[in-house]
């Protein structure tokens, strides 16, 4: 009988001991998980910004990307712009990705054959050539 | 006795072990929850310093597009952007008979390209913007859109500014069609000279549609010599007689009103029309009238309902 409370307390004191061990480690686990997923995310986020603030600063045949894709939009030219993937393709490094604009003529102005790209996505606000009921249209680029 | 403490020492010993486990992960936590907010901090900033580099980066092509579509808007109208000189239908007049109105037109274009400006700016909500003034440099085709002060990005607790200067390479050789309309408009009356040449062939008692189809030719005769003088330019005239006021007593006593229009054809850019609605490459044409003759009469006017852009 003594032996038998013996174990019992000793069993209860093990037990909230590795309760009070779990208690405390699993949150700090998810929060670690958490933390690493967030940098993660923040870090490609940041790179889907820098590949579409990249492609918008390059210049093709003397002229800006920006401005080839933003004349394009308003004159809804799809031609002035196929070169657009192959700068994409460079900057990216061949990730798959997908660029639209808000107000497309088409579905995508650019896109990786064979790959949905779904994880990360950057917006840039585009002016337009000038028209008052439509001064600027919204760019995504979505990667991986 | 001995026995007896033994399970309430296993206890304690657990607890005082548990207790010590649970400071270790407890300041732990708090450096991880640090942390975790400091990342979120910077991935905020290094986010706000990039959709500052977004605005930044569209301020170069707002200004351009602010300048071509300001051009060619107070072209149209006759180098004026609001109408405070007799008009008719948002078209100035640039010589009633001797008395001429030739505009400031840089200071007008300035003011109507800082007015589309700020509607570029005003699609940026999230950034406030010092006021601006406007320079082109006519020679080296420099447009400088310039402040003293920075846009600021505000985002909770903290504020991003970067200097908004913008200098942009522009076209200004549209500006010859204003040189080439006061040439031939405002220092000559070309008109009064084919009126005259009208006045001179006919009679009192002729009939309008006689005086009338006289002038017409003329007109377009004078037309011809110009677009044969300055067509290599790069630069077109059209002009059209609008309404003939004749004396009553005497048809070839007459004033007439003529629509003169000087477009540069050398390039085109795409701006919006008003009466039109629609942005497309169009090219830069000046439009004025002239009312001139040997009839002592008033031109004819009628208002604009044209937006004024006005900064």
């Amino acid at each position: 009988m003594k032996g038998f409370l013996i174990f019992t307390i000793a069993a209860i004191g093990i037990i909230v001991f590795i309760g009070i061990v779990a208690m405390f480690l699993l949150p700090i686990g998810i929060l670690k998980m958490h933390t690493i997923v967030t940098v993660e995310r923040a870090y490609n986020y940041d790179n889907a910004q820098s590949y579409l603030l990249t492609l918008l600063s390059k210049t093709h045949g003397g002229d800006f990307v920006y401005n080839d894709i933003s004349y394009s939009l308003q004159a809804k030219d799809p031609l002035v712009i196929s070169y657009v993937k192959a700068e994409l393709d460079k900057i990216t490094d061949n990730k798959c990705y997908k660029l639209s604009s808000a107000i497309n003529y088409t579905n995508n102005i650019a896109m990786k054959q064979g790959c949905t790209p779904v994880k990360y996505s950057a917006q840039a606000k585009i002016v337009l050539p000038y028209n008052p009921d439509r001064l600027t249209d919204t760019l995504t680029l979505v990667i991986e | 006795m001995k026995k007896g403490i033994g399970p309430l020492a296993i206890a304690l010993i657990g607890i005082v072990v548990a207790i010590a486990v649970e400071g270790v992960y407890l300041a732990n936590f708090v450096i991880r929850s640090e942390f975790s907010t400091r990342v979120a901090g910077e991935t905020l900033i290094v986010q706000s310093i990039n959709e500052l580099e977004f605005v930044k980066r569209a301020l170069p092509p707002a200004a351009t597009y602010s300048y071509y579509q300001a051009s060619y808007y107070t072209a149209s109208r006759g180098g004026y952007d609001s109408l405070d000189v007799q008009s008719y239908s948002c078209i100035p007049y640039w010589r009633v008979y001797t008395e001429t109105d030739y505009p400031d037109y840089r200071t007008r274009l300035s003011s109507s390209l800082l007015s589309i400006f700020s509607e570029y700016l005003r699609q940026f909500d999230k950034v406030t913007f010092p006021s601006f003034t406007a320079e082109i440099d006519e020679d080296s085709g420099r447009l400088s859109v310039s402040t003293s002060d920075k846009m600021r990005y505000s985002v909770t607790n903290y504020q991003i500014s970067d200097d908004p200067n913008v200098g942009v390479q522009v076209d200004t050789g549209f500006f010859r069609i204003y040189e080439l309309g006061r040439e031939n408009f405002i220092d000559v009356d070309r008109i009064r000279i084919s009126i005259d040449n009208v006045i001179g062939s006919h009679y009192c008692t002729d009939l309008k549609e006689t005086i009338s189809a006289a002038l017409s030719t003329e007109i377009s005769n004078l037309q011809s010599d110009l677009n044969s003088h300055y067509s290599s330019m790069g630069v077109s005239f059209s002009l059209s007689v609008g309404s003939i006021q004749y004396d009553p007593d005497c048809n070839s006593t007459f004033a007439a009103s003529v629509l003169v229009n000087v477009r540069d054809t050398s390039k085109q850019y795409m701006v919006y029309d008003y009466n039109e609605m629609t942005t497309k490459n169009r090219y830069i044409g000046l439009n004025f009238y002239v009312f001139s003759g040997n009839y002592d009469a008033e031109p004819p006017t009628r208002s604009c309902s044209q937006p004024v852009k006005k900064s």
